[in-house]
């Protein structure tokens, strides 16, 4: 655990209360979740013991709304408790960042009915819930796939494919997002509906487990209530919480790698010295803790913006650029400063690496990113973006 | 209702003691955390209280720090908390714990059970349990590694060196638990979040009417240290090597 003052200094303002559950998610991951982390990167298999775990400790729920079950923290206790559980297993806290993605879209767009019905399960965990987004053509501009239905009285009939869901195959509903008879709108299908399917998991680089896969829909009706709210603004805020949750799994990833790192360099020695007391390897590791400290730092008071009710959601894309690169860019040096050690899956520093990927190109890619920053510093670039204009 | 009494102690955490360059102990950027076996304590006593239809009741005797550890302890289960709030806490000996904890028994009235951890995570004196029986001539039960009740009666089955040993006691009485006692489970965010709404009371120093003097004092606290000899046995045959690396560790007391 790291003794550096910075570590301490975003915690002192939260509650006895909050640096209570910090602590009993840092056991939580110390006790239970590190020890499974390599198995599940090795498998790839979902982990739903852990996923039971979170459940039975709330952190399903954490930041949902306490009239739906949820235990309704903010934010910025959110971000803390990813980071945390990142630190020894991102693709834990993906699931979970996947899983609150979907509470939030029916949070944000969904009727009082649609809320109090699939909320709650959404809190406790009794279900597991994911978001079906992207297509083989469009990508993040949904007008331009291919419509993914047609409306039929007052429901509407899907088909088509949805690609690289997490948690596709374990889902209890599903968030689809999709383009019907010229219109962007949300629906959840539920699990069990006829002509819902889902596709073989994709073997992916890095986090392994997430269950990432593909979505069809043939002929599949969805009834009106479980349309949500027709809405062409998906640059909301509630949506762009998705960044940060992003942002803060990369940041205790390299938090977590870089722990581990420290640790190896100051027992391996070199004539008689440990490494990292050789300037030039020092010199990294404040770099990194330094990188580290300034995404803590974007993260932290975009968090606070939204616990504050005024989000800023160009700092939301800024801080996920900043720390998804950063992750990358950590990992990928403290495999270098292990050595061969570091290249070897048995030490469990390659799969930070492999993992860190993810976040770079994961719900937006970077480009994108610093495509929509470009676009609100006034930059003259190409301006066909729909779905952030 | 009958109360049923698990005693914890806020101690430092170990993972953030530093040892100086003379072997001196810096705890002053420890947090402070509940003593690992206390947990355990916690635990057994929710448990006892649950099977006995009573109450748990979590106590502690700290300096004005341990207050801070109530909603933790609060947390796990019990339905109140006790706080003896003494700065005497800092140099108290095992007497003067057991004391101030046995005093606040009393002034808690109806008291089935007293649960100690096995020993503290900082001295594991081991002292606490027998000794609160003995202040309060209640039986004590230490090494307990499960327990069930029969009426009034404990059956505690005790973990010794070379033997499970199952007794019997009436109640009242004052039991030390292992670890394996249960598994102190992580408690859940809703508990956490709840904890502060459960009642608290606070005895300062002067309400138990103890002598808090301590009999014994801590004339220095080092960390051991492990100095390598590196002796190496490199010449003559394998079986020489053996009886001279025998030999050696009949030396210096090992073997």
């Amino acid at each position: 655990m790291s003794s550096l003052v910075t570590s301490n200094t975003t915690l002192s303002s939260l509650t006895d209360e909050q640096q209570l559950i910090l602590n009993n998610v840092r056991e939580f991951v110390q006790t239970e979740v590190k020890p499974r982390a390599p198995q599940i990167d090795k498998t790839a298999q979902f982990p739903h013991d852990l996923f039971k775990r979170c459940a039975e400790l709330g952190l399903t729920g954490l930041a949902i709304d306490e009239e739906y079950g949820g235990l309704g923290q903010g934010v910025l206790m959110e971000q803390l408790v990813m980071e945390e559980i990142a630190k020894e297993c991102p693709v834990l806290a993906l699931i979970l960042d996947a899983h609150l993605l979907s509470y939030r879209l029916i949070n944000h767009f969904g009727s009082k009915e649609q809320k109090k019905r699939f909320i709650p399960p959404t809190a406790s965990g009794a279900q597991i819930t994911a978001m079906a987004s992207t297509e083989a053509t469009g990508s993040t501009n949904f007008a331009e796939q291919q419509p993914m239905g047609k409306r039929d009285g007052d429901g509407i009939i899907l088909n088509g494919t949805k690609l690289f869901t997490t948690n596709s195959d374990v889902a209890g509903f599903y968030i689809v997002q999709g383009m019907v008879d010229g219109e962007f709108v949300n629906v959840i299908v539920e699990k069990g509906t006829p002509g819902l399917e889902t596709g073989a998991i994709d073997h992916k680089l890095g986090m392994a487990g997430s269950s990432t896969g593909t979505v069809r829909f043939k002929n599949l009706r969805v009834p009106k209530e479980n349309i949500l709210a027709e809405h062409s603004d998906v640059q909301d805020a509630s949506f762009a919480l998705c960044f940060l949750n992003i942002s803060s799994i990369s940041i205790g990833l390299a938090e977590g790698v870089l722990e581990k790192t420290k640790t190896y360099l100051l027992n391996r020695t070199r004539n008689h010295k440990p490494l990292a007391g050789f300037q030039v390897v020092a010199h990294h590791l404040a770099k990194m803790q330094t990188q580290i400290e300034l995404a803590k730092s974007i993260l932290e008071r975009a968090a606070k913006l939204y616990d504050e009710g005024r989000p800023d959601v160009v700092l939301t894309f800024m801080t996920k650029a900043f720390a998804c690169e950063m992750a990358v860019d950590v990992a990928n040096l403290c495999i270098q400063l292990h050595g061969a050690a570091g290249y070897m899956e048995e030490t469990g520093i390659a799969r930070y690496l492999r993992d860190a990927k993810c976040n770079t190109i994961g719900e937006i890619s970077t480009d994108i990113h610093y495509d929509y920053i470009a676009l609100r510093m006034g930059l003259p670039i190409d301006t066909s973006f729909p779905l952030f204009g | 209702m009958s109360k049923v009494i698990a005693c914890y102690k806020w101690v430092a955490d170990e993972t953030d003691i530093k040892v100086n360059a003379d072997s001196t102990l810096d705890i002053s950027k420890a947090k402070g955390k509940i003593s690992d076996y206390d947990r355990n304590a916690i635990e057994a006593a929710v448990q006892a209280a649950g099977a006995l239809g009573g109450t748990a009741v979590a106590l502690t005797f700290g300096t004005p720090k341990a207050k801070q550890s109530l909603k933790d302890a609060l947390s796990r289960g019990p339905a109140e908390a006790c706080y003896i709030n003494a700065e005497e806490a800092a140099r108290a000996d095992g007497a003067v714990t057991a004391k101030a904890l046995a005093a606040a028994v009393k002034k808690i009235e109806n008291v089935s059970l007293v649960v100690c951890g096995e020993g503290a995570s900082d001295t594991y004196a081991r002292q606490t349990a027998p000794r609160i029986g003995a202040v309060l001539d209640w039986p004590v039960i230490t090494s307990v590694s499960s327990v069930r009740f029969d009426g009034n009666a404990l059956i505690a089955v005790r973990r010794l060196e070379d033997c499970m040993q199952t007794v019997k006691s009436e109640l009242p009485a004052v039991i030390a638990v292992l670890p394996e006692m249960n598994s102190a489970p992580i408690p859940g965010l809703k508990a956490v979040l709840s904890a502060g709404k459960k009642p608290v009371t606070e005895f300062k120093a002067g309400d138990l009417g103890v002598d808090f003097a301590p009999k014994t004092t801590v004339s220095a606290l080092k960390a051991y240290a492990m100095n390598r000899k590196s002796v190496i046995f490199s010449e003559g045959e394998i079986a020489d090597k053996v009886k001279e690396l025998t030999a050696a560790l009949r030396k210096e007391g090992v073997l």
